[in-house]
């Protein structure tokens, strides 16, 4: 009885298979997509479970061990409503203006230059790309010794000039800047080299045409370099808003988990590592987690607005 | 009837095999990131294993090493975890590499509401060597209801660090018994910070800043933020008038304006910007590394407004522990009066155990305080800290109130405003 069933099974699944072809397409790419699977299934552990878990934390309150208790939308009407949170935007906000504006000018003005360079032009590129690497714990723990405020480097410096010390480390918007200068040392070299990639898709044509016509450096800066370069100039915008928004590991290792004195160089992200992991409000944490995710959201959806409109 | 089979058998084959063997070694990999230490079973070879979470520096490893020689039966695996409460929360969330036995911090208040992780230790005996140990550090071990979830380890005495050498030049005593006789009250030592602020004409300052006379009255205060029934306190007049004083200090101007714990804290005792602080004991060894140029310029006396504790660790028995009772006996002798002493020579980790207080080997004249035996003022204030609580919020309730004493002391800030910004700070905090 059983191999009789089976005799009856057996060539029903077969025809089966012939005749639904993407099946049998499936089982053809099955060992490729067998071979990235490894990414999606850490991607889905750590990726998109704590993502889809988070959403359910965010209703609750949760010390990361005992029960959690229901809290309905507690969480995000405290985070709106905390004058703290809405300082760690404006910070972040701030932060972002006060580095990205001195940042990217200086890599322009440095790309142009080191683009008109005919020698050791791969040297400077190393150096320029060289902050960019180091670990960002590292270099915020020498800035924090240059930034001493009665020995530090800059203000000995500062004093030597006859100039006053700066209170870097607990004056309002010292705070800001020292986090600014550091990011500023740390992005204008990658910046600088995107720009030069950038100025050399630009014909020599152009440059010839234009210095035929009597055009000085500074003509050909405004009038040609700038641009042509302005789809260069928007992709390093938005890189810029993204690492700007998403600034933590400087103000953390700086000043602290709650952004130093008075707060000032608090930003959004680390207002929600201070909150969850450090205060242990992990359903407070998430819910501050996905208003900065709506932050940044409607962030780029200016971005890619301003950009249409650049394209048209 | 079989003959009906793909045109490809030995590819389909192949597939089905690969696909075989890929179903199971994603699991494998999964498992194997998902659960680095996968503890080995609990009995190895007729031994008990128990595993010990610590940090560096809070238990003489010489101590853990010789557990295998007093317990021939049981095997410790102690293990150095670094970002220690953030792991120890995720394995008791996941229920999963829970420690056996596990170091808790000062911090200790915050798993009370987690008690339930924790064996009571008066079940295992506790009780039988109360009296060994300070009757203080024995109840900070305890959760609201009674049970005892910390076995204590090290403590921290605080005291009055101070430069004779600047005293002098104020006009000022300097032997360690005549500067507590002079300065017994925080008042005393405000004032006494007036003289030497105006006889230095601003070259040193009598403390480093105002958050550190908030912390350290805490550090010396019967109650603190909460009662045992959660009750906030942070309004009432114990803490408004540590509050009043932090803000003396800073109308006084008798700060030194420098926070604890930066690089400037560590210039500013160096250069004699700061003439005195008021420290547990383990700001010892923080100044011996911060400012080796000073060795021999400084003593220790009694803390104005009398003694106080900052800081000091437990030891607990978690529920994940199937041996208990073996568990207890582990950490009674790792903290035993004899072992604590090697952890105060090694380490420098300041004993709970009364009899250690009056052991000659923890009296010894220090080189750096200017051959004066600090440990006579530390054993002193040891004995004589109140039972406090501390609330499970107590230090991020805190948190707002030092922010705001920041405020008032770098960016000039109203008191009273920020007073008020504390409250409203320290209530949202407590519905987070």
């Amino acid at each position: 009885m059983r191999s009789a069933t089976e005799t009856i099974v057996v060539p029903k699944r077969k025809v089966e298979r012939r005749a639904v072809p993407p099946r049998s397409k499936l089982r053809q790419y099955l060992p490729f997509y067998l071979s990235i699977a490894p990414y999606y299934v850490v991607f889905l552990a750590f990726g998109i479970i704590p993502i889809v878990f988070s959403i359910y934390l965010a209703f609750q309150r949760w010390d990361g061990i005992g029960r959690m208790q229901f809290v309905g939308l507690s969480n995000f009407v405290l985070a709106l409503t905390d004058p703290v949170f809405g300082k760690a935007v404006l910070n972040t906000f701030l932060i972002w203006i006060m580095s990205t504006i001195p940042m990217l000018f200086l890599a322009l003005i440095l790309a142009f230059f080191l683009d008109q360079r005919q020698r050791s032009k791969f040297a400077y590129q190393v150096c320029y790309f060289l902050p960019n690497i180091t670990s960002v714990v590292a270099i915020t723990l020498i800035f924090n010794s240059l930034f001493g405020p009665q020995y530090g480097l800059i203000n000995l410096t500062l004093t030597a000039l006859h100039l006053p010390a700066v209170q870097w480390l607990t004056g309002s918007w010292a705070m800001k800047w020292a986090i600014s200068i550091m990011v500023i040392w740390r992005w204008t070299g990658y910046n600088a080299l995107v720009y030069m990639a950038g100025l050399q898709s630009i014909p020599v044509e152009v440059y010839e045409a234009g210095r035929i016509d009597g055009a000085s450096t500074i003509d050909i800066f405004f009038r040609i370099t700038l641009p042509l370069l302005r789809p260069v100039i928007l992709f390093t915008v938005i890189s810029s808003t993204i690492g700007g928004l998403s600034l933590f590991t400087e103000p953390q290792v700086l000043l602290g988990n709650n952004g130093g004195v008075g707060n000032e160089g608090l930003t959004m992200s680390l207002y929600q590592y201070w909150q969850a992991f450090a205060s242990y409000h992990f359903g407070y944490g998430a819910a501050v987690s996905w208003i900065i995710f709506f932050i940044i959201l409607a962030f780029t959806l200016l971005n890619w607005k301003i950009i249409q409109r650049g394209q048209n | 009837m079989i003959h009906i089979v793909p045109t490809q058998p030995g590819a389909w084959h192949g597939h089905r095999r690969s696909f075989l063997g890929v179903c199971l070694l994603l699991p494998l990999l999964l498992l194997s990131l998902a659960s680095c230490g996968l503890q080995s079973s609990n009995n190895t070879g007729g031994k008990i294993s128990l595993t010990l979470w610590y940090w560096n520096n809070s238990i003489d490893d010489n101590v853990i090493k010789a557990v295998s020689q007093h317990f021939p039966n049981i095997v410790l695996n102690a293990q150095k975890i670094s970002d220690y409460d953030t792991k120890v929360r995720t394995s008791m969330a996941g229920h999963h590499d829970v420690p056996d036995i596990m170091g808790i911090n000062a911090n200790i208040s915050t798993y009370f509401p987690d008690e339930d992780q924790f064996v009571d230790l008066r079940q295992l005996g506790a009780d039988q060597v109360k009296s060994q140990y300070l009757g203080w550090k024995w109840n900070l071990g305890i959760a609201p209801d009674g049970k005892q979830i910390g076995f204590p380890m090290d403590t921290g005495p605080t005291a009055l660090f101070y430069r004779p050498d600047i005293f002098a030049q104020a006009g000022l005593p300097t032997d360690p018994q005549a500067v507590a006789a002079r300065i017994k009250t925080w008042d005393d030592y405000l004032q006494a910070g007036v003289q030497l602020k105006a006889a230095t004409h601003g070259k040193s300052y009598m403390i480093d800043s105002t958050n550190t006379i908030f912390t350290q009255m805490m550090a010396q205060s019967p109650t603190l933020f909460f009662d045992r029934a959660n009750h906030y306190l942070g309004d009432q007049a114990h803490i408004r008038q540590m509050w009043n004083e932090a803000v003396k200090a800073n109308t006084l101007g008798v700060t030194a304006k420098v926070q604890s714990s930066t690089q400037a804290w560590n210039e500013a005792v160096s250069n004699g910007l700061i003439a005195s602080f008021a420290g547990a004991v383990w700001m010892k060894q923080s100044l011996e590394q911060s400012a080796p140029n000073t060795a021999g310029k400084w003593r220790v006396a009694p803390a104005p407004g009398g003694a106080g504790n900052n800081g000091g660790s437990f030891l607990a028995v978690t529920t994940a522990c199937q041996y208990p009772k073996e568990a207890f006996a582990v950490i009674q002798w790792l903290q035993s009066p004899a072992n604590q002493l090697l952890g105060y020579k090694d380490l420098q980790l300041f004993p709970s155990a009364i009899s250690d207080l009056n052991n000659p080997g923890m009296h010894q004249p220090e080189a750096f305080f200017g051959r004066e035996d600090t440990t006579t003022i530390f054993a002193q204030s040891a004995r004589q800290v109140p039972l406090s609580y501390y609330g499970p919020e107590n230090d991020i309730v805190g948190g707002a109130f030092t922010d705001q004493l920041n405020l008032v002391e770098f960016q000039k800030k109203n008191p009273d405003q920020a007073w008020n910004t504390a409250q409203q700070e320290a209530q949202r905090e407590l519905l987070r």
